[in-house]
């Protein structure tokens, strides 16, 4: 019998990056903004007069899409001319996510024919867009039915991003959409990794985006988790005490999932390899997180065996933490579950502190903020936090940015009903991997 | 609850100025010059990608769909547009007929006239 070498598995890494956020509309500039720790947030007010005393959002700065009349809407069409053909069936965030993956597209040094080819995927999350289907229903009720807009439902409901994107870029290979609210594009992250490493996919753009209107962000308040501080460099505080709930925010992010060898050959910026992930639910309560933070800590621990490595290999971990009393904590407990009970204290920081909470985006541009903390040699610090809650005694929270190269990076996402992901990346090395702090997985 | 009134202001928003000019004209003066100005003005805003020349340029018996790239989502638009600033309900039946530039101009002026 003939022995075979068992093939290489390929290796997925991050080889393009977009970004339309509160703190920036570019690459250079979310860097600047992370390192500085400067915030995205201002005053706003969706509905003049509302009485709701909910008023900072992470606003996205050179896009106005106050109006459901998207010939009304302004952004820098000279860097994205966008037409009526594609305006048509997109919802505000459609506009955002246009131009992040345009952005990502560019950066990763993609040709058309790259996009068209089949093992092309494209994945993406968004809530779709409860703005303008709200204006559209209205529209039907009034005219009794006469007035239905052709491309209402293409361009509001939950995969609008799927519908449009792969059209307009002429996608062959998988396209889905993920829906596990806040851990969507962490999930989808996730599994476009697997995608790569199976070798089903050259490549999968994974692209995330949410509106920031009064429907995707006053409703929050229903369940009383926004927060009410009206001072924009107060209002998102993660792991502080005084934390009161999270500040909305929208907009995109993009990223170009792709095998390592084909990146290298097409000489893309590869910014950091996705060694692995891990997800694990909650099975507690459809909204609120397990208080003993189980959950996430599961999946921590099987991000960490997925990619072969121990507690201490990790230098950095991007915390979902959203600035909510029982999410925050319920997350430190995890955080101490893994880390802290195996004596390692790699450097933790909640960047919703700065940008807000960006919903089912959320894990798509934080995973986006490693990327650069691993290629430019950054970890940022824990923004806004002066008096830390007593559960994170032990856990290692710098108020500033560290001017130090992480090697092992973990971004942590958890959405309803207690979904919890977790992504490991690493700094890229072409070599194959050295050795690290290996456990045997399980 | 009461229907809506359609409001032409609304329809037209976004439109380029000389098209919703060409509209109101028609609305004030029954001008036959303007509705065709508006009707083309109409079509050429609505195609989803920018014709290679002016729809004006094209021949009446140019196809909406095959020759000016109208698709079924831009009909839809542009009838209720018709009906919202000219006043004149075209029927789905009369819609499936339609081929070419001279055919919607007919329909149209029928539905008007019949509208009176």
């Amino acid at each position: 019998m003939s022995v075979t070498a068992r093939p290489t598995v390929p290796r997925a890494v991050i080889s393009g990056l977009g970004f339309i956020t509160s703190i920036g509309n570019d690459q250079s500039t979310v860097s600047q903004n992370l390192r500085a720790l400067r915030h995205g947030f201002a005053p706003i007010e969706f509905i003049p007069g509302c009485e709701l005393p909910v008023k900072v959002a992470g606003t996205i700065k050179d896009f106005d899409t106050r109006s459901p009349h998207f010939a009304d809407w302004t952004w820098p069409s000279a860097r994205y001319p966008l037409g009526r053909d594609v305006l048509r069936s997109i919802a505000p965030h459609g506009l955002h996510a246009f131009c992040a993956l345009d952005q990502a597209i560019r950066d990763a040094n993609l040709a058309p024919a790259d996009l068209k080819a089949e093992d092309t995927g494209l994945f993406t999350a968004s809530a779709g867009s409860p703005f303008l289907q709200r204006h559209f229903l209205n529209g039907m009720h009034e005219s009794q039915g006469s007035r239905l807009q052709p491309l209402g439902i293409i361009s509001t409901i939950a995969g609008t991003l799927n519908f449009n994107l792969a059209a307009h870029h002429g996608i062959r290979g998988g396209v889905c959409g993920f829906v596990s609210a806040c851990a969507s594009t962490a999930h989808a992250l996730g599994y476009a990794q697997d995608e790569i490493r199976l070798g089903r996919h050259q490549r999968i753009l994974v692209v995330g985006a949410e509106d920031l209107t009064a429907e995707s962000t006053y409703s929050f308040h229903g369940m009383r988790v926004l927060s009410r501080n009206s001072d924009p460099a107060t209002a998102s505080r993660p792991f502080d005490r005084a934390r009161d709930g999270f500040v909305g925010t929208g907009g995109a992010c993009a990223l170009v999932i792709e095998e390592a060898d084909s990146a290298q050959a097409r000489g893309a910026p590869i910014y950091a390899e996705l060694l692995g992930w891990g997800q694990a639910s909650d099975g507690h309560h459809m909204a609120v997180s397990d208080p003993g933070g189980q959950g996430l800590a599961r999946a921590m621990q099987r991000a960490l065996a997925a990619s072969r490595l121990a507690p201490s290999d990790v230098d950095y971990i991007n915390a979902h933490a959203t600035s909510t009393q029982a999410g925050d904590r319920s997350e430190a407990l995890a955080l101490h579950t893994v880390f802290t009970a195996a004596g390692a204290r790699p450097a933790i920081s909640s960047t919703k502190a700065l940008t807000g909470h960006a919903l089912s985006m959320a894990g798509a541009m934080e995973a986006g903020f490693c990327a650069l903390a691993l290629r430019e040699g950054f970890i940022p610090g824990q923004a806004h936090l002066t008096d830390p809650d007593p559960v994170c005694e032990g856990l290692n929270l710098p108020r500033q940015t560290l001017d130090q190269a992480p090697e092992v990076v973990l971004s942590n996402s958890s959405g309803f009903g207690g979904s919890n992901v977790v992504l490991a990346f690493r700094r890229w090395s072409p070599a194959a991997l050295p050795a690290l702090t290996r456990q045997t997985p399980p | 609850m009461n229907k809506r009134a359609p409001n032409p202001e609304d329809s037209l928003r976004g439109f380029p100025p000389a098209t919703v000019a060409a509209c109101l004209a028609f609305r004030a003066h029954n001008d036959p010059v303007a509705l065709d100005t508006a009707i083309i003005g109409i079509i050429e805003h609505l195609l989803p990608k920018r014709p290679a020349q002016p729809v004006g340029s094209f021949p009446g018996s140019a196809l909406l769909v095959e020759d000016l790239g109208l698709d079924s989502f831009s009909m839809v638009e542009m009838t209720f547009i018709f009906e919202d600033v000219f006043g004149a309900p075209l029927a789905q039946e009369e819609l499936i007929k339609i081929r070419t530039l001279d055919d919607l101009r007919s329909l149209i002026q029928r539905s008007i006239s019949s509208n009176k």
